[in-house]
């Protein structure tokens, strides 16, 4: 059993090395036990959990040690077990690991791991930031799995001297960036300044380009749900933003040939 | 006027430009510096018709002195007209960019004036955002047809993408619709970004930090739709582009009924399947290795509505399949449909690690409900295939059944019912037994 982190994770994997023969299963703390399995709780060791990093990425190479990290985002309750049995074969048949794309266990990972990938995707799309009076630009999140490890170093590289949080609602986790280096904490609610005046400007014009962009005669809402699944709307500036009150121009437009 | 207006009008200006990419261009952040971009781009949302927007696409301003019939931003169209100055522009970029709102700036304009006023207010704009805000993100400009060698050199060197549009597939549809536009003024500045590139390029591998012009390339657009061009000249002239002037992206953009000249269709919804089928071929001619007439020939010179162009092209011939999964090389792979680039690469890379079952297509990502009547895992067909040609041309239709209903309107799905288009039973026998 291990407690939840990742570290704690390959932790158990360096222990379950060390056993003969060697356990059948890897599970986490509070996860449910299966009746008549004995369980041993391992202490999650920086040290060790680094010898089994490295191992992992010198055996089988990068692309299956950010396999098995993402998968372990995925937080799905057997996750301990998929990595355990992916990593096992992996000791075993090494930098074929990632080339055995229809074996189960592969699948398994790969499948997961997918799922985060595309989560942080779509967040490096969607994310909204807005200015505050401390001039902190903040964001709020609702994913489903805990992708701010994946996103902040993208925008910490992108916005570079501007400060930002981007806050996990459903996680309640904060991603801090100084202008320098970005780091995660824990947060239940965190205080947020107010908006600046521009801020509400900004959100208006952004919504104002975003309706005018449409061309009427190629609506076609499926089509935006595909690319753009719904789940994200809610804390997007052009889906919750109401459009700016209309201007006599637009009517005057509306009765032209367009 | 205040700038949500100029916004407003601006954007409706600019918004029938299919392109706003934001791919080509890998520049990583610099510390103290704004912003930066990514390979393959980035979408930051998706309009209400489904396009992306990655890009802030707007006009520098929708005055023109042009009549051109298809446009929006005709002389003779009453619209409101307005400008951005270069400054309102450059801090709209700027303050949108920094929300993660967009990946950079399309601008683009009418001419007022001389082309070159145009390009020198484009200018200022981007040398604002390059220079004083030492802005990173994409821009994509727009270079005007007739400006002089040296605008468009300034400006290549501060954006990442250019284009020129070619408006219209024929030399006969710009003589009809836009007089003041030649297709020698078109092409002029086309081959000078094309050059510009070409020298940037030698230049760069001599010097690491050689300037770069127009480091993700160049790309045009043609309205689809407007004239009445065949799918085949389309495809010969699009294909000539990327061979002739090695651009990185050839749009299509459906001809949506804005002008009133007698000779543009009127009341027609746009053609949203041809345009699609248009960029299947695309991707065939870019990626996938096929040429213009494979796709299309006198033959056949318009594409199969009821079929993606390349199982139309599969059921042409049969002499290729079926492809043996274990052993066909990356080409040959990539001619079956239901593989496409990445499931390709996926099953060269799985089949390092072992051979390949039936089965285990579908876990690899191949379509299979496409491919199983073009391949074979050691010499096995793949169960319940039916051989019939006819049989399989209506299998393979009915898997584009959605495609049609999703991109075809009403009106136009009507049409395929019109004599021309429709395949009868015969014509499907012929084309299919004539070559079996």
């Amino acid at each position: 059993m291990f407690d939840g982190t990742f570290d704690g994770f390959l932790s158990a994997v360096f222990e379950a090395y060390t056993r003969r023969p060697m356990p059948s299963e890897i599970v986490e703390a509070d996860n449910q036990q299966h009746f008549g399995v004995c369980y041993e709780t391992v202490k999650t060791d920086p040290v060790k959990a680094g010898r089994v990093r490295r191992g992992i990425r010198s055996q089988m190479g990068n692309e299956a040690y950010d396999n098995a990290w993402k998968c372990f985002l995925s937080e799905h309750p057997e996750r301990g077990n998929f990595l355990y049995r992916y990593l096992r074969l992996g000791f075993q048949i090494q930098r074929q690991l990632v080339r055995s794309l229809t074996d189960e266990r592969v699948m398994t990972v790969n499948k997961l791991a997918a799922l985060v990938s595309r989560e942080a995707g779509h967040l490096l799309q969607f994310i909204r930031l807005g200015e505050t009076e401390t001039g902190v630009y903040y964001a709020e999140i609702t994913p489903t799995y805990p992708i701010l490890p994946l996103v902040m170093p993208h925008f910490a590289h992108r916005l570079n001297m501007q400060a930002f949080v981007i806050y996990d609602k459903t996680h309640e986790q904060a991603g801090l960036y100084n202008g320098h280096e970005w780091m995660l904490t824990d947060a239940a609610t965190p205080h947020r300044p107010a908006y600046t005046e521009s801020e509400q400007q900004y959100r208006r014009l952004w919504k104002t380009f975003y309706d005018a962009v449409a061309i009427t005669e190629r609506i076609n809402p499926k089509l935006r749900q595909n690319f753009m699944p719904k789940k994200y709307w809610r804390n997007m500036v052009e889906m919750t933003e109401s459009p700016p009150p209309r201007q006599p121009l637009l009517s005057e437009k509306k009765n032209s040939p367009l | 006027m205040d700038v949500f207006q100029k916004l407003e009008i601006l954007t409706d200006a600019a918004k029938y430009d299919a392109a706003c990419t934001s791919s080509g261009s890998d520049r990583s952040p610099v510390a103290g510096k704004l912003g930066g971009t990514c390979a393959a781009g980035i979408c930051h949302s998706f309009s209400a018709d489904g396009r992306c927007i990655s890009l802030l696409k707007v006009l520098q301003t929708n005055v023109c002195m042009y009549d051109c019939q298809y446009c929006v931003n005709r002389r003779s169209n009453d619209v409101p007209r307005a400008s951005f100055t270069p400054r309102e522009l450059a801090d709209l970029t700027i303050g949108m960019y920094r929300r993660n709102y967009i990946e950079g700036l399309f601008v683009s304009s009418g001419v007022s004036g001389t082309p070159d006023h145009a390009m020198e207010q484009m200018l200022q704009t981007v040398r604002i955002l390059r220079q004083e805000y030492g802005f990173r993100g994409y821009i994509h400009a727009k270079a005007i047809p007739g400006c002089s060698p040296e605008a468009l050199e300034a400006l290549g060197m501060l954006v990442d993408r250019m284009s020129v549009n070619i408006e219209l597939p024929s030399e006969q549809g710009l003589k009809t619709f836009a007089p003041a536009k030649t297709k020698q003024n078109i092409l002029a500045p086309m081959r000078q970004i094309r050059d510009g590139i070409t020298q940037s390029q030698e230049e760069l591998t001599l010097y690491r930090h050689a300037p770069r012009f127009v480091p993700a390339g160049q790309a045009t657009q043609m309205i689809i739709g407007a004239t009445p061009d065949t799918d085949r000249q389309i495809l010969r002239l699009t294909d000539g582009l990327y061979r002739q002037y090695g651009l990185k992206r050839v749009f299509f953009s459906a001809y949506v009924p804005i002008g009133t000249n007698a000779l543009l269709p009127q009341n027609v919804p746009p053609p949203l399947l041809r345009e699609h089928r248009l960029y299947q071929c695309d991707w065939l001619l870019r990626q996938y290795g096929f040429t213009v007439d494979e796709l299309v020939d006198d033959e056949h010179p318009t594409l199969d509505p009821f079929l993606d162009p390349k199982c139309a092209w599969a059921l042409r011939h049969p002499e290729v399949f079926p492809v043996e999964i274990n052993r066909a090389d990356k080409e040959t792979l990539l001619r079956v449909p239901g593989i496409g680039v990445r499931s390709a690469l996926r099953i060269l890379r799985a089949r390092r690690a072992g051979r390949l079952r039936p089965e285990d297509l579908k876990k690899i990502g191949v379509v299979v409900k496409r491919a199983r009547f073009f391949v074979t895992c050691d010499g096995r067909r793949l169960p319940d295939v039916p051989e019939d040609p006819v049989v399989v041309y209506e299998n393979l239709a009915e898997l584009s059944r959605p495609e049609l209903k999703k991109a075809a309107s009403p009106i136009e799905q009507l049409t395929f019912f019109a004599p021309p288009t429709l395949p009868t039973g015969e014509d499907v026998m012929a084309c299919l037994t004539g070559q079996l």
